[in-house]
């Protein structure tokens, strides 16, 4: 029983994706078609896979601001080497590599240098977004190879080859996170860290990791990124590290750390997404779609702490 | 109890937007700009409603901010939505190219304003040149200057690099510094897109260079941060004074427009946007309704320079006169 | 009586200055550094009015966030509380032809009035903080668009213009605002019963509960006063615009943080003090003024602003290692 409740997520953003879905499947014609739920899936795919980072990160009490950043910067440098005449793999590569090193960055700065996660991130974010502009003098590259737009935009029958991935990192993810010893340690790191270092944890060693991970994953990201518009621009993806950690908290983690589902925060992305998604198709003013978004992530995270009643420790 | 309110509001929701997604079927064009934080768009926007009203057409216009991914996003949704054209003001010539080339697949025409699409095909255009508007602001200021030995130093407002219409005015107007030798750039800090920091960076341009005598705004947004901070400066004097730090920018918004007259505002190379947007669903609706392509597919409107000279004379072509005089009637 | 932990200084000299006041000393450290490229400009009386006018609608932000912090909270929704307020405001005074009083009555109050919806978001709905405000940031900046249509609206008439860019004598009055601001939130938070619960409710939310202290209202209050300062703050913001834009305020929130937990606060609670949120705040625009005076290219903007808030919070937590705070 357990087992199954883990998998769907914390159960309420689950219901609540699934009953905001089953609403816009019925009030609007043009939601049903293949085209529109097609793009939906592909739009997801970018803030889950931050996500699966954000989330780790979030569950041992930090938070990680730079995502969007590293994500820009992976994918400027992917740019870069690709119109270089690189082939696509040893591209990747060196984007893996940015991703890795931006994200160890970021958690030796948290956990040797006990930093305070917000600031540090805070500054990397900067830092990444100038590195960025600075590779291609804030100019945008485009075209690159049929692999990188097939994965980014391509589909294998009816379903997009991102939204693949997708799903199977969020299974390896899950995985890791609730199947393995890593995993605990984590959530344990985020929940009691003196009893963590009691019971032999390398508590700075895992909060190094999930930064790092977190770098990872913006690096995947950058890359089904590059193949989203077959193009890279060093401005764009702006606030983008938001919407994650809205993704992230709707899907049921805390940010004081040692709570969280990650499959809950494929959920709370996919929420976002329908959002803006069904504000478009309605028609809804462009200046409401702000307060629309704020007050619908309002009304997720309140039913959630009145049904987990209120007596949470705040 | 509390399911209860759930239920009311989610019912709720449902007759509201259910009724408002089985509008009556018009003609339903989608607009795309890259913000509202200019004037210039804001207007666009407007003529763009008021001709659609005209029209009888159904309109929906969103802001991408400046950032590409969402615009990018914004197309497909509007293909997604079923409109029957889309009109783009893109934010990057290239990364627009997937969003044409998939509003291409769906059959649906697409009309470019004020930036090309570097692929895909597209139905129409209409653009000025930024480069050009840059350009001809320091032709004004040479000219202003062109018995001065120099050096005269300029402040520039240099706003993004990667946003690519401010950073061709940006282009254009040094394109044009650098072939006169008594003129030199002493500051260009970069702002964002961020109208706010307009204040600062003037105060703090002008602590290091206290001999500014001219400060171009690739952006006339920009515009009310500066002057206030010549105002607090105590350097915003009009043109008949010895001490006037002459003002030029890009856009010939009604703020510059009211200042030019008000004697304080030296040159505006007036892009006439407003009614770029207008044009295309004008285009569209005849396309639709009547099966008329447009004659030609693309068009360039020139860029406008004013002047105090020559103000009087030109005052009617000038998009930020009519909306400083719709305004000063309010 | 600011919480720093009294530790017996083992160090004498220079090291040990460095550690008690770390922050003021990266400032002047800071303000040497950057004046030693351009000295004429940057070590001159004007140079220092021009940045404590820069530093103001950041400063007097941070006064109130500090509030926030130190009761382990935060908000994200002050730039378009700003937005919010300043579009109430011009709309009050232009549109509807009310008076410059008004019109500044407003402005005040409708900041007031979100930090009134953060707080109840917060204390009685039980919100997280960050989720709340960052809805609200979305909120109050949407519902403003709406009012204004995303217009930008010039022409403010003198009393705000004065308040916000104007001099009494020769000290500009934002800059006499900044200081009014942070003497009253000294006093607030240093000398009165409020600023001690303040503290107790940050540095220990169940011992607060304990010792009879209403926890949830020391809360609201502390948003409302937070909403006052942010109120103030977007006056002088009104000012410069000269009115309304549509981007005003936009990622302010996270410069004013940056500035407070520069400046000694802890996001975790209980500890800080206003006068370390000022050095945060003048840090802050030393970078932007130093970027400008400098003439740095461009591209090398968010490079040089992100180093240097690094390296301030790197010197800041070996600062506090060495006074045994624990972040």
């Amino acid at each position: 029983m357990r087992k199954w409740s883990n998998l769907f997520g914390e159960q309420f953003i689950f219901f609540f994706m699934v009953a905001f879905f089953i609403f816009m499947a019925v009030a609007s014609p043009q939601f049903r078609t293949h085209y529109n739920l097609f793009n939906l899936w592909l739009d997801v795919v970018i803030t889950s896979i931050l996500g699966i980072g954000m989330t780790m990160v979030i569950i041992t009490a930090g938070i990680d601001l730079s995502v969007a950043s590293s994500l820009v910067l992976a994918a400027m440098m992917g740019a870069i080497l690709m119109s270089q005449g690189w082939g696509v793999f040893p591209s990747f590569l060196f984007m893996v590599l940015v991703g890795l090193g931006f994200g160890l960055f970021n958690g030796v700065m948290v956990s040797r240098l006990k930093m305070v996660p917000f600031i540090v991130t805070l500054g990397t974010l900067s830092l990444g977004r100038g590195l960025a502009m600075l590779s291609t003098r804030a100019k945008s590259v485009y075209g690159f190879p049929d692999i990188v737009t097939r994965i980014g935009s391509g589909e294998i029958g009816y379903f997009p080859v991102a939204g693949i991935i997708v799903v199977v990192l969020y299974l390896i993810a899950w995985y890791v996170l609730n199947r393995t010893v890593f995993g605990r340690s984590v959530y344990l790191v985020g929940s009691n860290p003196r009893a963590a270092r009691l019971s032999g944890i390398d508590v700075a060693k895992v909060k190094t990791l999930v930064y790092t991970i977190s770098g990872l994953c913006a690096a995947l990201a950058a890359l089904i990124q590059m193949g989203r518009l077959n193009a890279a621009k060093p401005n764009m993806l702006y606030g983008l590290e938001l919407d994650v950690v809205s993704a992230v908290v709707l899907g049921g983690a805390s940010l004081f750390g040692g709570r969280g589902n990650i499959i809950g925060t494929l959920w709370g992305a996919l929420v976002i997404v329908l959002i803006r998604n069904a504000m478009v198709l309605f028609g809804v003013s462009v200046y409401y779609h702000q307060v629309v978004k704020g007050l619908v992530i309002l009304l997720a995270v309140f039913i959630d702490i009145v049904r987990s009643g209120a007596f949470r420790k705040r | 109890m509390r399911k209860g309110w759930v239920v009311l509001l989610v019912s709720v929701l449902v007759v509201v937007f259910g009724t408002m997604a089985l509008a009556q079927k018009e003609i339903h064009i989608g607009v795309t700009v890259p913000g509202l934080f200019s004037p210039a768009f804001v207007e666009m926007k407007r003529q763009a409603e008021l001709k659609a009203q005209e029209l009888g057409v159904k309109l929906t216009v969103v802001s991408a901010e400046n950032d590409i991914d969402r615009q990018f996003e914004q197309v497909r949704d509007f293909i997604a939505a079923g409109v029957d054209g889309i009109v783009i003001t893109t934010i990057d010539s290239f990364g627009i190219v997937k969003a044409v080339e998939e509003a291409n697949k769906a059959g649906i025409p697409v009309i470019t304003v004020d930036r090309k699409s570097f692929g895909g095909e597209v139905f129409y255009h209409e653009e000025t040149d930024n480069f050009n508007a840059g350009r001809l602001c320091a032709v004004y200021v040479a000219h202003l200057f062109k018995d001065n030995p120099g050096p005269i130093e300029i402040f520039i407002e240099r706003l993004d690099p990667s946003v690519d219409s401010v950073e061709e005015r940006y282009q254009g107007f040094m394109f044009e510094v650098s072939q006169w030798p008594n003129l030199k750039v002493v500051a260009e800090p970069n702002l964002g897109m961020d109208v706010g920091k307009a204040f600062d960076a003037t105060i703090n341009a002008f602590q290091a260079n206290p001999n500014i005598k001219v400060v171009f705004l690739p952006g006339e947004p920009w515009l009310s941060g500066t002057i206030s901070a010549l105002k607090q400066l105590g350097k915003w004097v009009p043109r008949t004074d010895p001490n006037h730090v002459v003002m030029v920018g890009v856009d010939g918004d009604q703020f510059a427009v009211e200042n030019m007259i008000a004697g304080y505002y030296d040159f505006s190379a007036v892009q006439a946007i407003d009614k770029f947007v207008a044009n295309a669903i004008e285009v569209f609706a005849q396309y639709f309704k009547e099966g008329k392509k447009p004659p030609v597919k693309e068009r360039y409107v020139p860029v406008l320079g004013l002047c105090p000279e020559n103000l009087d004379f030109i005052k009617e072509r000038v998009w930020g006169y009519r909306v400083y005089t719709e305004q000063k009637g309010q | 009586m600011s919480r720093r932990a009294s530790v017996s200084r083992s160090r004498r000299g220079l090291g040990s200055i460095f550690v008690d006041y770390g922050i003021y000393t990266s400032v002047v450290l800071l303000f040497i550094i950057f004046g030693l490229f351009l000295p004429r400009a940057f070590f001159s009386l004007s140079n220092i009015r021009n940045i404590l006018i820069s530093a103001s609608t950041i400063g007097i932000m941070a006064v109130g966030m500090t509030f926030v912090i130190i009761t382990a909270n935060i908000d994200l929704s002050v730039g378009s509380a700003a937005y919010f307020a300043v579009a109430l405001g011009v709309l009050a005074m232009k549109r509807a032809g009310l008076s410059p009083v008004v019109g500044l009555l407003i402005i005040l109050l409708a900041a007031v009035g979100v930090g009134v919806f953060n707080g109840l978001q917060i204390t009685r709905l039980k919100m997280v903080p960050l989720i709340a405000t960052l809805a609200s940031m979305g909120i109050f900046r949407g519902f403003a668009f709406q009012f204004t249509d995303a217009a930008s609206i010039y022409g403010m008439p003198p009393l705000i213009s004065r308040l916000g860019i104007g001099y009494v004598g020769n000290i500009p009055v934002a800059v006499i605002l900044l200081l009014a601001c942070y003497l009253l939130a000294y006093y607030v938070l240093e000398k009165s019963r409020f600023g001690t619960y303040v503290y107790a409710v940050g540095g220990d939310r169940e011992a607060a509960f304990k010792a009879g202290i209403n926890v949830p209202r020391i809360v609201f209050l502390v948003y409302l006063l937070h909403g006052f300062f942010v109120g103030v703050s977007s006056l002088i913001l009104c000012a410069r615009m000269d009115g309304v834009v549509p981007a005003l305020g936009v990622g302010m929130e996270f410069d004013v943080i940056t500035a407070v937990i520069l400046g000694g606060t802890s996001f975790s609670g209980g500890v800080g003090n206003v006068w370390g949120s000022l050095m945060g705040a003048l840090i802050i625009t030393l970078i932007n003024t130093a970027l400008t005076i400098l003439n740095v290219s461009a591209f090398y903007y968010d490079i040089f602003k992100g180093s240097v808030i690094l390296l301030a919070v790197i010197l800041d937590t070996f600062r506090q290692r060495r006074l045994g705070i624990v972040t």
